[in-house]
């Protein structure tokens, strides 16, 4: 077997692949397209519900406890999970109007659909993105935290230390994780801008 | 008359037809998982139908066919790759790595079987625009076709090609000498 020939000997040999045939029927691919819906649907649905459940629990420490500091924490905390769920919100109807552009998928060269996607990942990971996610979650539950530790008796106040820690350890972590993987996006779209550039 | 939905079936139904088999090595080449390799293949199948809606002709239908193919598979693997820490690399580095191990380097007669499994391995490191360009060249397209697919010039796709040939005469050299004998 010279070289030329082990060349098409692999291309054969891939191409003999056994496959079963696989061809879904009009009807398939609408309860399939029915079914997707149906899973974004319950998914939305699961994190628009833990973000809520989040909110009713704040509004009802912000109506029981009096204490100034604690009420500006929860009041913190509330509007921070309402921009979360706009955020989600407009990150999902993205999603949705990218998923609905097919026709994209055909005409899109799958480089630039590559680095439109890696694009799209570092942005979620960076810039106002990353800070305004920070700057929903964190203020309100440290200011709750730390009014709850001072003002409130025990086993309140205990809870108020543990959010705090737990708040004061994730946030650094957060931002880490998330310029580590903002920076990895950014190398591979380097790259894939060198051969798109190397072309012209 | 037709409608567009009849059109866009029919179109759908010609184009599984014909390149169903392609779109099933390919669905094998992301997922190594039965399971996972299903459920992209599915998705593929539902782009590729839900495509056809605005195909106009512009492109053939075997290029249009393959770009929304590989263009789902790259949000399939886009999507799960958040949570996978295995990093891909260019055919490049595979070069200079001397190729990925194969699981049999000592056997002599490497058979179909143990070239696909190689094949698969080999594949299944590389980054999603080298991977595109070895699947595309193993479906047998040439540098141009596979250029118009992925939009990388034809003399980068070349040289793609190049160092493809490069590995695979590498890793099969084994069993060529074999097969002279």
């Amino acid at each position: 077997m010279t070289n030329d020939n082990s060349h098409d000997d692999v291309c054969n040999v891939w191409q003999e692949q056994p496959s079963a045939p696989f061809v879904m029927t009009p009807a398939e691919l609408r309860v399939r397209m029915k079914r997707l819906g149906r899973q974004l649907l319950i998914r939305d649905v699961t994190v628009y519900g833990v973000c809520l459940l989040e909110i009713a629990v704040f509004a009802y420490m912000l109506i029981v406890f009096p204490q100034l500091m604690v009420r500006v924490g929860s009041l913190l905390v509330i509007l921070g999970m309402a921009f979360l769920i706009a955020q989600i919100w407009l990150d999902r109807r993205g999603r949705k109007l990218a998923h609905a552009d097919a026709a994209g998928l055909g005409t899109t060269d799958s480089i630039k659909f590559y680095r439109g996607e890696l694009a799209r990942q570092r942005e979620f990971h960076r810039g106002i993105w990353l800070w305004s996610r920070l700057v929903a979650l964190f203020p309100g539950l440290l200011v709750f935290g730390l009014a709850a530790g001072v003002a409130l008796p025990y086993p309140a106040n205990f809870a108020g230390h543990v959010v705090v820690g737990v708040a004061a350890l994730l946030c650094p972590l957060a931002i880490r994780l998330n310029l580590t993987r903002s920076r990895n996006y950014q190398c591979r779209i380097n790259a894939l801008d060198r051969i798109m550039n190397s072309q012209n | 008359m037709a409608s567009t939905s009849d059109t866009q079936d029919e179109m759908y139904r010609e184009a599984a037809t014909a390149y169903g088999p392609a779109l099933d090595r390919l669905a094998r080449a992301y997922e190594l998982s039965v399971e996972d390799r299903r459920d992209l293949l599915q998705e593929i199948h539902l782009a590729l139908w839900r495509s056809f809606e605005s195909f106009d002709g512009r492109c053939s239908m075997r290029t249009w066919v393959y770009r929304v193919a590989h263009n789902a598979a790259i949000s399939h693997v886009m999507r799960g790759r958040r949570n996978k820490s295995r990093a891909l690399i260019s055919l490049e580095e595979i070069e200079e790595q001397g190729g990925i191990a194969a699981k049999d380097d000592g056997n002599h007669s490497i058979e179909r079987a143990q070239m696909l499994e190689q094949l698969y391995a080999l594949i299944q490191h590389l980054n999603p625009l080298d991977r595109q360009i070895i699947l595309l060249y193993l479906e047998g397209m040439d540098a141009a076709a596979i250029g118009e697919v992925s939009g990388v010039s034809s003399s980068y796709t070349a040289t793609k090609i190049h160092r493809i040939k490069a590995i695979l005469a590498d890793r099969f050299r084994k069993g060529g000498t074999h097969d002279q004998r």
